[in-house]
Order: C-alpha cells, then sequence, then structure tokens
C-alpha cells in the first residue's frame, strides 16, 4: 500500500511538469526574431518569356479546401505562344500537419473531381533533383476538360514525398525548435496531351526555380545548395 | 470478498483517496488544455460532436467503479505500467508540443492504463476496459484515413440518391460529384451525404449496445456491424431530404438545413434504425416472455 502511495505521487508530479516541459518544446523558441515568411514575394511575376495574367484564373481547377484553410497565392502565367499555367502555392493552415493536411488529389477528390494517374515523379534541376508527384483532375469549371498537374511538398526546408516523410519531418524540426511550415506547389495547365503537358510543368518549374533566390529557393523545393 | 477483509480495509479508505489526488491534478493538468483546443476546434465539427459527451460517460463510469476498485488487494503491475506510463507521457510531450492533436489525445491510452495498472494491475484494467475503449472516441482521425474510408460510401450514396430520384418531377441529373436538381447544383462534399458523421455515429452503436447489454456476443456484433448500413441509409435518407428542400425553397434553404438539422435529423434517423434492429433480432435470437423488459 504505501508503495502505491509513492508510485501515484511520483505519477502525478511527472503529469504535473508534463505541461511546462511540452511548451518549453513548442518550435518556433529559438528563432522567433525571424520575421514571418512570405512566399508570395519568392515567386517572380516574370520569368524568362513568363508574365503573370490573373485573367484566366477562372477556367482553371481551384482546390477550394486548401483556399479556405490556409494561405494561398494562386497565379496564372502566360507567354507569347499562348500558352497559360496555373501556379498554386498553398502553406500554413490545417496542411501543417500532417495528419490533418490534404494533397491536392485528396482535395479534388473531395471535391468530387476526378483525380487519375497518380505517381511519383524526379525534375531534373541544376545540380539537385525534385521528387514531384504527378496527377491528371478533371476540372468541371471548364466543363470536364483534362488538367494534368505537378506538385510536390516541402517541410520547413525538406521536401517529402509520403505522408510518413511529411509527420517526420514535421517533428524532427519541430522538436528541433523550428518553426515548420508546410508549403504545396502545384503548376497544371488544361491539356489533352499528358505526357506532353508534363514536360511542359517541367520547362516551366525548371525556369520558375532558376529565377528564385537562394534561401527562398531551398524554402520552396527543400534543396539545399551545397 | 469476505466482509471482514472489507471491514479490515475501511479505516485505511481515506488515506488511500489521498494518495489519488497528486494523479488526478497531473490528469487536470495535462488534458484540460487539450479539451480546451478540442473544443474550440474538433468537437465543432459534426464527426466529434459526440466528443463532450463520451468524456463525461467515461468520466462517470470509471467514477462509478470506484468502490469495486477500492477492494482490490491483488498485485499491482508496477513495471509495464511505468513503462506504458513514461510511453505515453512522452507522446503527449510530443503531441502537445508539435500541434499535432491525434498524437495528444491519444496519448490519454497509454498514460491511463499505465496509471491503472501500477495502482491495480491487470484486475483494475478489466474493470475499467470500458470507459478506456469509450475514448477512443475522443481521438481525432487522421484527414485521409477519414477521407478514405467515407469516399466509396459517397459514390455509393450518390448513385442510390440518383436511382431514387429517376424517372420523377426531380429530374436529377449526376455528373460526377455533381447533382442537377432542376436547375440547382449541388457538389457533394461528405457533409451534404452526412458521411462526417460516420465517427459520431460510430460512438452511437457502441454506447448502444453497452447500455442494453444484450444476451449474446453475436447480438451485440451484429448491432455493432448493422450500423454501417444504417449509417449508409441515414445519409441517403439526409441527401434525398436535401434534394427535396433544395428543389423547392431553393439552394439556400438546403445550405441551412445542412448546418443545423443535419445532424440532429441523421442521429435520430440512426438511433430509430437501430432500434429496430435490435427489436428484430431479440425477436429472433431471444424467444420467449420476459425477455423484453
Amino acid at each position: 500500500m504505501m508503495y502505491r502511495r509513492r508510485r501515484m505521487l511520483i505519477a502525478g508530479l511527472a503529469m504535473l511538469l508534463s505541461g511546462p516541459a511540452a511548451l518549453a518544446l513548442k518550435p518556433g523558441r529559438l528563432d522567433s526574431t525571424q520575421p514571418p515568411v512570405a512566399l508570395e514575394y519568392a515567386l517572380p511575376p516574370v520569368f524568362s518569356g513568363w508574365r503573370m495574367d490573373n485573367r484566366l484564373m477562372q477556367t482553371h481547377a481551384t482546390d477550394e479546401t486548401s483556399a479556405a484553410h490556409g494561405r494561398v497565392v494562386r497565379r496564372i502565367y502566360t507567354n507569347d505562344q499562348g500558352e497559360s499555367v496555373s501556379l498554386m502555392l498553398t502553406y500554413g493552415g490545417d496542411d501543417n500537419d500532417a495528419l490533418k493536411g490534404r494533397r491536392p488529389e485528396e482535395n479534388f477528390s473531395v471535391q468530387g473531381m476526378p483525380v487519375s494517374h497518380v505517381r511519383r515523379d524526379r525534375i531534373q534541376l541544376p545540380g539537385a533533383s525534385l521528387q514531384v508527384t504527378r496527377v491528371t483532375v478533371v476540372t468541371t469549371a471548364s466543363g470536364g476538360r483534362t488538367e494534368p498537374m505537378t506538385y510536390w511538398i516541402t517541410v520547413g526546408d525538406r521536401a517529402v514525398r509520403n505522408r510518413g516523410q511529411w509527420l517526420a519531418a514535421q517533428l524532427r524540426q519541430g522538436l528541433a525548435g523550428r518553426s515548420v511550415e508546410t508549403v504545396q506547389i502545384s503548376v497544371s495547365t488544361l491539356a489533352d496531351d499528358i505526357p506532353k503537358a508534363f514536360v511542359d510543368h517541367d520547362r516551366f518549374i525548371t525556369n520558375l526555380l532558376a529565377a528564385v533566390s537562394g534561401p527562398d529557393l531551398s524554402r520552396l523545393t527543400g534543396y539545399r545548395p551545397s | 470478498m469476505s466482509l471482514v477483509l472489507e471491514g479490515e480495509l475501511r479505516p485505511g479508505m481515506s488515506a488511500e483517496r489521498h494518495a489519488w489526488w497528486p494523479v488526478l491534478a497531473g490528469l487536470a493538468a495535462m488534458y484540460l488544455p487539450t479539451c480546451v483546443g478540442l473544443a474550440q476546434g474538433t468537437w465543432t465539427q459534426n464527426a466529434y460532436a459526440h466528443g463532450p459527451i463520451i468524456l463525461i460517460l467515461a468520466v462517470w463510469l470509471i467514477w462509478a467503479s470506484r468502490e469495486e476498485l477500492a477492494q482490490f488487494a491483488g498485485p499491482a503491475s508496477p513495471l509495464p505500467g511505468a513503462s506504458l506510463f513514461a510511453g505515453g507521457l512522452l507522446f503527449y510531450l510530443v503531441g502537445r508540443s508539435q500541434e499535432v492533436e491525434f498524437i495528444e489525445v491519444a496519448s490519454y491510452f497509454p498514460v491511463l492504463t499505465g496509471l491503472i495498472l501500477m495502482a491495480w494491475g491487470w484486475e483494475g484494467l478489466r474493470v475499467l476496459k470500458f470507459p478506456l475503449l469509450l475514448l477512443l472516441f475522443l481521438i481525432p482521425m487522421p484527414t485521409f484515413l477519414l477521407d478514405e474510408a467515407s469516399l466509396p460510401v459517397k459514390n455509393l450514396a450518390i448513385h442510390v440518391v440518383q436511382g431514387l430520384f429517376g424517372g420523377t418531377m426531380y429530374a436529377v441529373r449526376r455528373a460526377d460529384a455533381m447533382l442537377q436538381v432542376g436547375d440547382q447544383q449541388m457538389t457533394f462534399f461528405m457533409a451534404t451525404l452526412g458521411l462526417d458523421c460516420l465517427p459520431a455515429l460510430a460512438a452511437i452503436g457502441v454506447l448502444y449496445v453497452w447500455f442494453t447489454r444484450p444476451r449474446r456476443a453475436t447480438h451485440s456484433f451484429v448491432l455493432l456491424v448493422s450500423m454501417i448500413p444504417i449509417a449508409f441509409v441515414a445519409g441517403v435518407l439526409h441527401t434525398a431530404l436535401l434534394v427535396l428542400v433544395t428543389y423547392h425553397l431553393g439552394t439556400e434553404a438546403g445550405q441551412a438545413l445542412l448546418h443545423v438539422f443535419a445532424g440532429m435529423l441523421l442521429f435520430t434517423a440512426a438511433l430509430l434504425m437501430l432500434m429496430g434492429v435490435d427489436y428484430l433480432l431479440r425477436l429472433a435470437v431471444e424467444p420467449g416472455p420476459g425477455d423484453f423488459t
């Protein structure tokens, strides 16, 4: 009986200490002086023949769930050949938690847009390769056209491919004291020739990232220049 | 347990109760903030609206077992108990500091199980197993799991709703997850079909079985399994009603219905159906007079 009382006392003290301990482990305690990330300024409005032109916004698939819960940057880029590319960057909100966040294909199917051909792929960048996911969405916005999409997710300064890596990166960086924001970047075009569309995406993404400066680049791609 | 033994234990019982104050204070320090967090977010969603009721019920069930537990003289299991408890604290620390609600809430399970083992051993765990399992319904499921589980049900429900109204004046047409009702378009989110209520409906099923305590295990099992088609039928009824309201009173009325009454209608319909199944099972499994008391 004595042992039991002592055990209960120790257990109670351990639990009382857990609250403050959790507070001390909260991320962001190490770099609270850093300004909040403003990712919309990291993306150049003009680069290698592409210009921002948001008039065509309505024709593309909108990931409304993300738009409602996180911070979103949506842009349409056009070039002189009359091509247009939809770019969407979401960060923060529910997507910061690997167990609450949704990937684009999950958002589209929740909204009732059929998603097909989900596969993992890589894009070769100068000096690095970017792990991306390819999906094809049938958009209700433009009357059932196919919209191939290439996207990737980074947590802090690390690219993640699946939900396990997402959670691991979130916890590892959070416990190291860094405040972590999850960024999802997707690039899509309205196109019937899907393989060609993905080649176009690769070219667009390579040019876009070439125009992004060093620290922002690592934030957007998880790629750390050596 | 003999009366003599019980008499011997009585004098020590107030001291015994004092031993629990540190633990109760510790549990409150850990999980009251968690409950505040849940109340501000997760519990406001249809899927977890059952949270507070489940919590109160579980606490009450544990409280109600206190006399039974006070009489235990059996061996405690300090080592497995302490390891579970320590692991649970670790989970709590990670979940709470990194704001992963799933891990934070789920940590209750090793923490409580560990405490019970340290105090009363496996015998205590047996007594408290139901409230422990009941609390599982407090854990917010990861979104992707919930989506994945309800997506096939959702597609089937849309087909059934379309079939129900096929050839009627409502002229429901389906395009992927859109229904065209007259000149109104309805997009089918999980909430439209009442599928976001699935976890809450499951909780209701478990509570019903526990309170009615069927005599046979098969009876309980059939009741629990029947919650799946019942949730589905309730979802379809809910959607059909939504289609009717949207057609006659417009999209806004439909949305109002969805937000104000949806949960209540669904739960009432599901509970009535469950009671129906239970009644039929009692007729079939336990015939004879005196069984309906």
